[in-house]
């Protein structure tokens, strides 16, 4: 009977280190996982590349911004070509229903390359991130949102293809 | 007392069986998650304009009333109430080099009008219906191709006045192309 017992305690010890590492849970039988919340994962899809089309470079700088409205616009040397298409980053979350979550964009300090396909290592940043997510999953537990942002183009921008990649992470408030 | 330590222990093990299974998955997912998007552009050079060939009207005569000078974008002239006249420089369209992107469609906006004032009467003429033509299509139009070897012609149409003095005339017009 001793050793029965022995064995309950040191089964209960070894599952329960886990439940005590959550911070949620008390060690005693008496009220084990009672309390425990079971929450769906959070996770985050990108659905739509962050694309700012075709632009015709020019002697003097420029930028072209792609605003959260989907529109996109320009200043200084940058001409964006109306007839190509051009889209806001666009991402899915599912998760807990209704739970708040925050969306960590890179940060306007962050600057992120892009790089001339086939080029000699020729680089253009955007900057400026900006998203419309809304604070909390819906009622079903979706939630969907853009990310804009502002590309900066030098003066003389070598033609060509550039690309780059940014991360967007969401996280349980 | 072995009978209720049993039953304690089974109840103790559903228990941490209901209970481990959630917290086991709470605890391999995490409570945040990353998505990583592209960010793309194209550039493409500076679409720019030269002008390669004047227009040339050629020489015509007044015929005792108004009349004009059609030049088209293929180098023809049609005259009426003009009479031709001999000698005098060979009529031309104007012809314009495009340089830009290879592939892309450009627009070309040209004048409503321009004047002409004469070298030694300082008497005025007007140009009006001005047209172009693409290389890259083979009937008149706005919108043309960039490629290797890309221009474009302009014709107009002179009025000419039944009294219209006898004189050289000239005069600039401007021409712009934009990425389509």
């Amino acid at each position: 009977m001793k050793n029965v017992f022995v064995s309950v305690i040191a089964l209960a010890i070894i599952i329960l280190l886990p439940c005590r590492a959550m911070g949620q849970v008390s060690s005693t039988a008496a009220s084990v996982g009672i309390d425990a919340k079971v929450i769906a994962p959070i996770s985050i899809t990108n659905t739509t590349a962050l694309n700012f089309g075709t632009v015709s470079r020019s002697t003097a700088s420029g930028t072209v911004i792609l605003a959260l409205d989907g529109t996109r616009s320009s200043t200084g040397g940058a001409t964006v070509l109306s007839s190509s298409s051009f889209s806001a980053a666009a991402f899915s979350v599912t998760g807990e229903n209704s739970a708040t979550y925050s969306v960590t964009t890179p940060k306007s300090t962050d600057v992120v390359t892009l790089t001339r396909q086939n080029g000699n290592g020729e680089t253009m940043t955007v900057t400026n991130f900006i998203n419309n997510s809304p604070t909390s999953l819906s009622e079903a537990g979706t939630a969907t949102f853009l990310v804009g942002a502002t590309l900066n183009l030098g003066a003389n921008q070598i033609a060509g293809n550039y690309t780059g990649s940014f991360s967007v992470t969401v996280a349980y408030q | 007392m072995h009978f209720f330590m049993k039953k304690f222990l089974i109840s103790i093990v559903a228990l941490l069986a209901i209970v481990a299974l959630p917290i086991r998955a709470l605890a391999e997912n995490s409570v945040s998650a990353t998505a990583t998007a592209t960010a793309k552009i194209e550039i493409i050079p500076i679409i720019a304009l030269s002008k390669s060939v004047d227009m040339n009207f050629g020489r015509v005569s007044p015929s005792g009333s108004d009349g004009n000078c059609v030049l088209t974008t293929t180098n023809t002239r049609v005259l009426t109430n003009l009479a031709e006249v001999s000698g005098g420089t060979v009529p031309a369209s104007s012809v314009f080099v495009v340089t830009g992107g290879p592939g892309y469609s450009y627009v070309i906006t040209l004048p409503t009008s321009a004047t002409l004032s004469g070298k030694s009467t300082g008497k005025t003429m007007t140009v009006t219906n001005f047209s172009a033509r693409p290389s890259s299509v083979t009937t008149d139009g706005l919108v043309g191709t960039i490629g290797t070897n890309s221009y474009f012609t302009v014709g107009a149409t002179l009025g000419v006045e039944a009294s219209q003095a006898v004189d050289t005339y000239s005069g600039d017009f401007e021409v712009s192309v934009a990425y389509n």
